[in-house]
């Protein structure tokens, strides 16, 4: 029995003792919190893709650091984006380590390339070292310059930009977007959108969207017309919207958001009513001794104007993505395919020629709930 | 005391359970999804209550030899040699199901925690861990079952809640678009994931409380259907159709998703990772068991321990001989399947019928 | 001593007998008398100095007996009927008196601290009950101490300590069995159940175990515990002890046993199992809401002990993907300079509370908690700035050693901290893989050990499960909802309150 159990023994022993493979000591790692792909236009360097890692200084984070520096950007030129972290071994001291990536870049050229993005998405699903939330935005040139920007308030942790996307519970200017949905949007109805990155002088700006169809981009979405969009979806947490009353601007903040669809047939068309239902409060009017935004008379009508505001400019943006993208960014298809599955099954397969011709309507139901602190 | 040795109905409930719930349980909602669309539950549903009548005749038999162990009745049921060829196959049997069991966790295991330590040293310290279970006896093997059991359900419980604020579940409509004829395919895949519970056969004979005892492996099934129709649920809530049917293991990427509010624990795939060492051992411990337990029975010894550390090194080469994990899902996952038809389905009926044959014969 | 030596008549020879076997024990005392109307009629009575309550023996036995033997004849048996009349018309007072027939019974008898009383002409030697020696009065255990209870803990003392129980349980149910262990220690052994509750398997099996020891010495209950526990190799104690009378009285009333040993204030109480272990008398002289949480922290605290070091090691060496991203940089940044790699940080601090651990006993008293203060505060903090090891481990190791002091049973806490190591080596090795792999070791080593037939993990893995013994183990309900006794004695009677 002794000798039975030192074999044993000694089989464990060797075996295991013979190395610790994966240990990497957690300050030996290089965590990368943003990753930016580009197209190389260098010619002289051989690679098709520019990739950017952005890791944090750790030294910097401990309270007396003398570093000034909080991050660090690494860019070089590969030809598979994965290779990249490979690539980089020539150049850093430490491994990379993805766990941590919490948003990926796009640069507007590589968006032209749909092939492309296909290899950079379908590496990005089988890796599993990236998470599959990571939220994914569409830089407006270059997306190395919107990670090399030198933001003055530096937040190390998390990444600037991550913090940034995060804001949209200000604003509904950009809506921020994860790559599982991303890819989940481009499979069912072949169009989403990811926020647009706008690089400043001394800072970059996140307003409004790119509009991606069969993975290539195929135009923009400014500021106002993704929060209209975001509207139609029910996703906004929070904003703004502006009237007219007599000549002074009305502001209304929305605080609750929610939007469904109703698709009905009759016998020539499709038509798809697009309910949107919101909360909010008046924030500002005109200071004057009369006013009165209490009156719910005075209400009914800033509401009124409200929907109209709404549904006018919501029209606007249904039309562009009717007859100038031919893209369903609104979800309709998918809706069908959910709820009406006999009438997808016919159509679905022709859902780009029909989308353009069926009839949406928008309805706004505004309500205002609260005036702020004053009359 | 005199209570040696003796199994109750809870700690049969949890075999049950715990032995299923194996490695099935990650690739279920996927390979359900690709045959069956978003109806993939119907399959689900109803593969669980096909196992139902195999559970029965299982019973049945137990109650039958009371005390008895199938491997030492089903001798004098169909007689010595055919006995022994029957019980080969079943040895046969658990051995590939160990291996293909072994190679998958170990795949799962490297690619979510251990890049870079080799596939050999994870099937091998796994495999020596249960075989130190796999010495003991029946006893303790279910009392692990029970301890077990809790651990599978709050995961799956915390699974639940922190994934219901970003479900989706218009994603499981549209509802019934399928085929007629893929319902068969469906459910044979579902079939194969319940694969794991022939260890009531051994149990059955030292269960306390006879009476309850169907009542205990039919809630046993129900309670892995559940847990299995849930895990399909989440997945196809979260990730839609068309991912599902792309992730080789839903389940758990789903787990990367999750955000818990508060951050503390930011990637739970770690704690998911966890428990499923649990789970796979739970359905790993059981089988080397009976393993040995056939084989103590073919060879006629008192004791089983002797033969559960020599088939270590058979299970590891079997594990190790597919080469890509495509190859182990498609062949050896289907050499399993064979297997595991002949073990639920024919062996126990065909010793049904025979032994209640004898019976009419004996009246 | 292993020859039944006959006693002979004459009292010369029994006496010669008697002196060479205790030859070089000078404590022996033997004084002779005569006695009789002509005084040529002798008596011996051998005792051991210190082992025997002077006044009793001199006051009580002798002197009615010198005194009325005087006008005596010279005849043993009617001095012999004489003596036992005194005793009958009371006296003599001595309360045990009996008579053995073999050398070796009076040499046991006076090593026990009774009186050999020797009759010249009669064959048989008279025992006279007169034990009494020094003894530490009772005191607070001390290593058991509460905030409201009762504050007698046991002693060195057999008999003061059966005495605690028989004041507690008045119930002519609780028998007292006296067992003697050891060849030459002779160590008495008290086995106390209460006869109505107990199950008849588990007592003969203990009784079974307790005849079966064949050894020379049994100094302390500890020793005995090895000697009758199914599974000595295993490092979690099947038998818990305790210095509380209460805690003894309790545990009799839910149908277990109890061994008192001589000479140990330890009391050893079985079966025990997981769930009693962790199960401290306070819990039930406290309100239920604050002992139910103080219940579920100790099993928060027990995962703690064994799992924190091996988790920190895990998760900075090998997935720092699992810690929160703000976090995972924090630490990064404080191990920076930190010249060794996580493992031989969390391996050195833990030998350095070992260190700190064993030194605390060694120095018992004012010296024995400067040195832990000193030791730990100083040498944390001069690490730490010295930058050899990170604040977030010695953070660990001390909240570790904190809640590994927080579990009832001390003997249990040293079989988890056992585990912490094979655990910290295995995640070294394989990170959280390595962690469940030892875990499920850990986890198989208790499914499969059995406290004198009872699992030990009972109230988790089956028995009890259906009759709610989980309201006592994991929360402790009120009083009145504890209706019925645990299952996992297999008690007799199953009620608590008629």
């Amino acid at each position: 029995m002794k000798k039975y159990l030192m074999i044993v023994f000694i089989i464990l022993i060797t075996t295991l003792l013979t190395g610790c493979w994966d240990v990497v000591e957690i300050n030996e790692r290089i965590f990368v919190t943003a990753i930016g792909i580009d197209l190389n236009e260098d010619p002289n360097v051989e690679g098709e893709y520019l990739m950017t890692y952005v890791y944090p200084n750790i030294a910097s984070i401990k309270e007396n650091s003398s570093q000034k520096e909080a991050k660090f950007v690494k860019m070089t030129v590969v030809k598979s984006p994965f290779y990249g972290s490979r690539q980089l071994t020539t150049r850093l001291d430490k491994p990379l380590y993805f766990k941590h990536t919490k948003v990926i870049v796009i640069g507007e050229d590589l968006l032209k390339e749909p092939d492309k993005i296909k290899e950079i998405f379908d590496g990005l699903g089988r890796d599993p070292r990236i998470n599959r939330k990571v939220k994914i935005i569409v830089a407006q040139g270059k997306a190395k310059d919107i990670l090399n920007v030198k933001t003055e308030q530096e937040l190390v942790i998390g990444g600037y930009l991550n913090s940034m996307l995060q804001n949209k519970k200000v604003s509904a200017r950009f809506t921020e977007q994860n790559f599982s949905d991303l890819i989940k949007d481009l499979q069912i109805s072949k169009v989403s959108t990811a926020p647009r990155a706008v690089p400043k002088k001394d800072e970059f700006k996140l307003s409004g969207a790119a509009i991606l169809k069969d993975y290539k981009l195929i135009g923009w979405l400014g500021e106002m017309e993704n929060s209209f969009l975001a509207l139609s979806k029910g996703e906004v947490v929070s904003d703004i919207i502006n009237t007219y009353y007599e000549d002074t601007i009305i502001s209304y903040i929305i605080s609750n958001n929610i939007a469904n669809k109703n698709v009905y047939l009759d016998k020539d068309n499709i038509n798809v009513d697009i309910n949107i239902y919101t909360e909010g409060y008046l924030q500002e009017y005109k200071y004057e001794e009369d006013t009165n935004a209490f009156d719910e008379e005075f209400l009914q009508t800033v509401e009124n104007r409200l929907e109209n505001e709404i549904e006018e400019n919501l029209g606007k943006i249904i039309d562009m993505f009717q007859n100038k993208y031919r893209s369903d960014a609104l979800g309709i298809g998918e809706h069908i395919s959910k709820f009406h599955p006999r009438v997808w099954k016919d159509i679905g397969g022709n859902w780009e020629e029909i989308f353009p011709t069926i009839n949406i309507n928008v309805n706004a139901d505004v309500k205002v709930r609260r005036t702020g602190l004053t009359k | 005391m005199e209570k040696n040795n003796r199994v109750s109905n809870r700690q049969l409930q949890a075999l049950i359970i715990t032995t299923s719930i194996g490695v099935g349980i990650l690739s279920l909602p996927s390979s359900v999804a690709d045959i069956m669309g978003n109806t993939g539950w119907l399959a689900i549903l109803l593969g669980g209550l096909a196992i139902l009548p195999f559970i029965y005749i299982m019973n049945k038999l137990g109650e039958m030899y009371r005390g008895k162990i199938f491997y030492d009745y089903g001798k004098e049921v169909v007689g010595n040699i055919i006995f022994k060829i029957f019980s080969s196959i079943y040895l046969i049997y658990f051995l590939v199901l160990l291996a293909f069991i072994v190679r998958v966790f170990g795949e799962v295991i490297k690619a979510f925690l251990l890049d870079n330590t080799p596939l050999e040293v994870i099937i091998f310290t796994m495999l020596l861990a249960t075989s130190y279970i796999g010495r003991s006896n029946i006893e303790a093997i279910s009392r692990m079952a029970l301890i077990i059991l809790p651990i599978i359900i709050i995961i799956t419980i915390v699974f639940i809640l922190f994934s219901i604020p970003t479900l989706d579940f218009t994603n499981l409509l549209p509802v019934f678009q399928i085929n007629i004829k893929d319902i068969p395919r469906g459910m044979s895949t579902v079939f194969f994931s319940y694969v794991g519970f022939e260890i009531i056969l051994i149990a059955l004979a030292y269960i306390e409380d006879s009476e309850n005892a169907l009542k205990c492996s039919f809630n046993g099934i129900f309670y892995t259907t559940i847990i299995y129709l849930v895990t399909f649920l989440i997945t196809i809530g979260q990730l839609g159709i068309h991912e599902l049917k792309k992730q080789i293991w839903p389940s758990l990427s789903i787990m990367s998703e999750v955000e818990l509010p508060g951050f503390f624990i930011e990637n739970i795939d770690g704690m998911l990772m966890a428990a499923w060492v649990l789970i796979v051992f739970a359905t790993m411990g059981p089988a080397i068991y009976t393993g040995g337990v056939i084989l103590s029975s073919l060879f006629d010894t008192k004791k089983h321990d002797f033969f559960v550390l020599p088939m270590i090194p058979i299970i590891m080469g079997l594990s190790l001989i597919p080469e890509s994990l495509s190859q182990v899902y498609s062949t050896m996952g289907n050499i399993v399947k064979y297997l595991a038809v002949f073990s639920i389905v024919i062996a126990p009926t065909i010793i049904f019928i025979v032994a209640l044959f004898k019976e009419r014969k004996s009246l | 001593m292993e020859n039944n030596i006959p006693i002979q008549k004459k009292l010369d020879e029994n006496m010669k007998t008697i002196k060479e076997i205790f030859i070089d024990c000078d404590d022996v005392v033997y004084r002779e008398f005569k006695v009789g109307v002509k005084q040529n009629f002798s008596l011996a009575i051998i005792f051991i100095d210190g082992l025997i309550d002077q006044d009793m023996v001199s006051d009580f036995a002798l002197r009615p007996l010198l005194e009325a033997s005087r006008y005596l004849e010279p005849n043993p048996i009617t001095i012999k009927d004489n003596l036992y009349n005194l005793i009958k018309d009371g006296n003599i007072s001595a309360s045990e008196i009996k008579e053995v027939e073999t050398i070796d019974e009076a040499l046991e008898a006076i090593l026990v601290g009774e009186t050999a009383l020797l009759i010249d002409g009669y064959k048989k030697i008279i025992i006279l009950s007169s034990r009494g020696w020094e003894k530490r009065s009772i005191e607070e255990p001390q290593t058991e101490t509460l905030i409201r209870g009762p504050r007698d803990g046991f002693t060195e003392n057999l008999k003061t300590n059966t005495v605690l129980i028989r004041r507690r349980i008045k119930d002519p149910s609780l028998k007292i069995k006296m067992i003697q262990v050891g060849k030459r220690t002779r160590t008495d052994v008290a086995v106390l159940y209460v006869d109505d509750i107990v199950n008849e398997d588990l007592l003969n099996e203990v009784k079974k175990r307790l005849e079966d020891i064949e050894v020379d010495s049994v100094l302390d209950s500890a020793i005995l515990e090895e000697l009758i526990e199914d599974n000595y190799i295993s490092p979690f104690p099947q038998t818990e002890n305790t210095e509380r009378p209460d805690s003894v009285s309790a545990s009799l009333l839910e149908g277990r046993i109890a061994l008192i040993v001589d000479n140990t204030p330890f009391v050893l109480i079985l079966p025990a199992t997981l769930g009693t272990l962790m199960q401290s008398s306070e819990d039930y002289y406290t309100r239920w809401t604050i002992a139910s949480i103080a219940r579920i922290i100790r099993y928060i605290a027990g995962f703690v002990a064994v799992l924190a070091p091996g988790l920190y090691i895990a998760i900075t060496a090998f997935h720092p993907g699992l810690l929160p991203t703000r976090l995972a940089f924090y630490l990064a940044s404080t191990r920076i300079n930190v010249p060794f790699p996580a493992v031989v940080e969390a391996f050195s601090m833990e030998l350095t509370i070992e260190f700190l651990r064993e030194a605390g006993t060694r120095l018992s008293g004012p010296i024995g908690t400067t040195i832990g203060i000193v030791g730990g505060l100083i040498i944390g903090q001069a690490a730490v700035e010295a930058g050899i090891v990170s604040p977030l481990m010695i953070i660990i190791v001390a909240v570790t050693t904190v809640a590994s002091f927080t579990l009832p049973s001390y003997e249990f806490a040293a079989g988890l901290r056992f585990y912490r190591f094979v655990i910290m080596i295995c995640a070294s090795l394989l990170g959280l893989y390595g962690i469940m792999l030892g875990l499920i070791f850990m986890g198989t080593h208790l499914v499969k050990l059995n406290s004198y037939g009872i699992p030990f993990t009972t109230p988790f893995s089956g028995i009890g499960m259906a009759t709610g013994d989980l309201k006592d183990i994991i929360v402790r309900l009120p009083i009145i909802r504890l209706k019925y006794r645990p299952d996992f004695t297999f008690p007799k009677d199953k009620k608590r309150n008629k």
